[in-house]
């Protein structure tokens, strides 16, 4: 799970994604992988498809739970389909750290890089403590940590797996081993060789040796996995401790002091790993050198690690799995979103500023070359003019077709921004102009929305995400509610081509409770649905606001909804809405007549006859 | 009572109508728009309801009227239910539902036969009538004699009495609560004004 980055989110647990970064899809209750074995703190979230990254967002604990795996780490992708109760995956294979970081820069790096192996490595190594078990199915032999068998996904007898974990000496090797190592740094080396190197099995009982749990062959105690079958022997913490012990040695050489040299530490060097106990040959921790197993154990980049796949699958390979479907969808805009590379053009700047400053390379590398060196007011006027045909040719183009302008979209809200600073700094544009040019802005708002192709099975819970992040500063500028009609032309105009049926909009509204978002959607007695923050505006408040209202009046007038409207600048069902829940709280009655109804403060209670 | 009622609603902006030829004033209550609209609310419609209950029985009381019919186009129903000043006009259902609300408080009857269209108003109280009926027949010394119910209703004698022109229905009630007291008998008669009545001796 190294490989993968903690991501910022926005209030509505949606990812925030990076300029010109779109969502390409949407998949919710996927699981992940590292390795071939299930990551536990990732058990089901919303994955992400985006131009650079994947994310995924746990769906119980977004806030902390949420990761993103750039897409350029991806060397392969592989798709399994599902087979019985196991879910479809896919499987990205990963460039090997090494590619990344170069170990051999320095020593310093070395140790440093060692330490962070040796974390990952254990992560990694941390779910693998139990002995292998076969499948009663298909009769796969599957590693211990998975619950299902990696073939069929039929579960792991539960009898089974207590029964069948083996009562390895797992800890003792190292406890016992410890004092002599500390008595005799260098001097037991031989003793174990001689020990290991004749599979003497009395001998082996005695010092230590670990039985296989599945062909019960006696395998040296540093072994990680049987040299016969491969299984798994150890435990992760004895594994940890050995870790942990061989650093210390490193360390403990790398600190001797300047008489020994460069020839001591080499002398040394094959002391440690024949105190490692090892004899084994291209096993990733018991490599001949300690230190080339490091790297293999975390990079890959050894070539014996090839073969020992349980730790360099943990960290160059993660699954997906698909547990509510939509793989197809996913997997074909994963291999293209890794075969665009949007992540290579990233790093050039905004388009329209290229057009911009490049303007005058573009016409010097024109016909008209020889202009290059003119200073003055000309070229000032030709850049002007430059800059114009350049704006020009990406608006003609941008409205060609729509095609064209989804395309531009991420230009034209670039150069909607630049022609409204353009607007704030020069004042000879009048106020009033300015101010319609904003709220044509703020209609521009949404420059990638959710949409059905992108979000699949979870677009309605991204659509009110989305709705929310854009909806909320709108219906607080409005005095906390909002008819779903106004919202719905709002939210439809700013979304621009990607306009959402009126149900959509309804059922995402009716999705904030389940996702706290601080809006509700809120049905009154007249069937009239509205949008309003949480619990801001009471209606308490409401209807004193409207009786205070009608009391101002003029003795003898009544207030109608459409009056109501006008002067608090809300819709006229919602001002409606108001003057009815004020009504039934009994501070106003009505008047109806042929010319509608009319609203006048309650004066029958108090009155007297 | 209009004066202290003017002191108390003097502030709520309601002109005062000029009185009517008979010399009732209508309360300034009866020029407000919503009092013509049967309101939604309940609170406020209990307290709508009491008003024109109110209202209804002043002015029958001070017209010496008695029925109330939806059917007639009478001035009554024009002057009381519908105010040409501020052109609002109660809906007959929703006169039913004061209406209900007054029979609910004991202070109209619907005619059983007419189908919620006519009513009694019963602006003063059967057993207030028997006690009028009863001190007019003893101070005229008419007890221990048959008289038919014409002769009280319309009678000369009974001329200046509140009760002249008395609704039969209202008579009747009256009756009845005068032969529970034990104060009188009744005579089947041929028809209604013939219907005969003879008061006991005071304290018998």
């Amino acid at each position: 799970m190294d490989r993968w980055d903690p991501i910022e989110l926005t209030s509505t647990f949606r990812p925030i994604l990076e300029p010109l970064e779109t969502i390409q899809t949407t998949q919710d209750q996927v699981g992940l992988y590292d390795g071939r074995l299930k990551a536990e703190d990732y058990p089901s979230g919303t994955v992400y498809l985006t131009g650079y990254r994947i994310l995924y967002i746990d769906a119980k604990d977004p806030a902390r739970k949420s990761i993103g795996l750039s897409l350029r780490l991806i060397q392969g992708i592989q798709h399994y389909g599902g087979f019985i109760s196991s879910s479809p995956k896919i499987t990205l294979d990963l460039y090997p750290r090494s590619t990344i970081v170069d170990p051999q820069s320095s020593s310093d790096l070395i140790s440093t890089q060692g330490q962070q192996t040796l974390d990952n490595s254990f992560s990694g190594l941390a779910i693998k403590n139990e002995p292998s078990w076969v499948c009663a199915i298909c009769y796969n032999s599957n590693q211990g940590g998975i619950q299902k068998c990696t073939i069929c996904g039929v579960k792991r007898p539960i009898g089974e797996s207590v029964a069948n974990t083996p009562t390895t000496p797992a800890a003792d090797p190292f406890l016992l081993n410890e004092p002599n190592y500390m008595d005799h740094p260098f001097g037991n080396a031989p003793q174990n060789a001689a020990s290991n190197g004749g599979p003497d099995p009395t001998m082996a009982e005695a010092t230590t040796g670990i039985a296989c749990p599945a062909c019960t062959f006696q395998n040296d105690p540093f072994m990680i996995q049987c040299e016969i079958c491969g299984t798994e022997l150890q435990d992760a913490d004895s594994i940890a401790f050995m870790l942990h012990r061989q650093q210390q040695h490193q360390r403990s050489i790398r600190q001797l002091p300047s008489t020994i040299n460069n020839g001591a530490i080499s002398t040394s060097l094959p002391s440690t790993t024949a105190q490692g106990g090892n004899n084994s040959p291209s096993k990733s921790l018991g490599g001949s050198k300690l230190f080339s197993g490091f790297y293999g154990l975390s990079s890959g980049s050894s070539p014996s690690s090839g073969k020992s796949t349980s730790n360099d699958e943990a960290n160059n390979s993660v699954k997906l799995s698909f547990r509510a479907g939509g793989i197809g969808h996913f997997h074909t805009l994963l291999k293209a979103a890794v075969a665009a590379k949007a992540w290579e053009s990233k790093l050039k700047p905004k388009p329209l500023e290229t057009s911009n400053s490049s303007s005058s390379d573009l016409t010097s590398t024109g016909p008209a070359t020889p202009q290059i060196k003119i200073g003055g007011i000309s070229n000032i006027l030709r850049t002007v003019e430059t800059n114009k045909k350049v704006t020009d040719e990406t608006l003609s183009q941008a409205f060609q077709d729509l095609n064209g302008l989804m395309e531009k979209a991420a230009e034209m809200v670039t150069l909607a921004e630049t022609i409204s600073n353009r607007l704030a700094k020069s004042s000879s544009v009048d106020k009033e102009e300015s101010a319609t040019f904003k709220t044509y802005l703020l209609s521009m708002g949404i420059a990638a929305p959710v949409t059905k192709d992108t979000a699949g099975a979870v677009f309605h819970k991204e659509l009110a995400r989305e709705l929310v992040e854009f909806i909320l500063p709108i219906v607080e500028r409005e005095g906390g509610t909002m008819s779903l009609m106004d919202i719905y032309c709002v939210f439809n105009r700013a979304r621009g081509v990607e306009l959402i049926s009126p149900k959509d909009l309804h059922t995402a509204c009716q999705l904030f409770p389940d996702l706290n978002l601080p809006l509700r959607l809120r049905k009154f007695d007249s069937g009239l649905l509205v949008i309003q923050t949480l619990a801001r505006y009471s209606d308490d408040e409401v209807s004193t606001a409207v009786w205070k209202r009608i009391q101002g009046l003029p003795p003898g007038a009544g207030l109608t909804a459409i009056e109501l409207a006008s002067a608090v600048q809300i819709s006229v069902a919602l001002a409606q809405e108001q003057l009815l829940m004020t009504e039934a709280r009994g501070r106003i009655c009505r008047d109806e007549s042929v010319e509608g109804i009319r609203f006048y403060d309650n004066l029958f209670t108090n009155w007297e006859l | 009572m209009s004066l202290s009622a003017a002191s108390s609603n003097a502030a709520q902006g309601l002109s005062q109508s000029p009185a009517l030829a008979s010399g009732f004033q209508f309360p300034s209550i009866h020029n407000f728009p919503p009092f013509y609209t049967l309101q939604p609310t309940a609170s406020t419609w209990k307290n709508q309801a009491d008003l024109w209950g109110t209202v209804v029985m002043r002015y029958f009381r001070h017209h010496r009227l008695y029925q109330l019919d939806l059917d007639d186009a009478n001035t009554t129903n024009e002057q009381l239910f519908h105010n040409q000043r501020i052109n609002r006009r109660l809906k007959p259902e929703t006169i039913q539902a004061i209406v209900d609300e007054m029979v609910k408080k004991g202070d109209a009857e619907w005619d059983p036969t007419s189908r919620k269209r006519k009513a009694i108003i019963l602006w003063r109280k059967p057993e207030e009538w028997a006690t009028f009926i009863s001190t007019w027949v003893f101070e005229s010394g008419l007890n221990n004699t048959i008289m038919t119910y014409y002769e009280i209703a319309h009678g000369d004698n009974a001329e200046d009495q509140e009760f002249y022109n008395i609704h039969p229905t209202v008579l009747q009630k009256t009756m009845d609560v005068l032969v529970k007291r034990g104060v009188a008998t009744t005579f089947q008669g041929a028809n209604f004004e013939e219907m005969g009545v003879k008061f006991f001796n005071a304290g018998a």
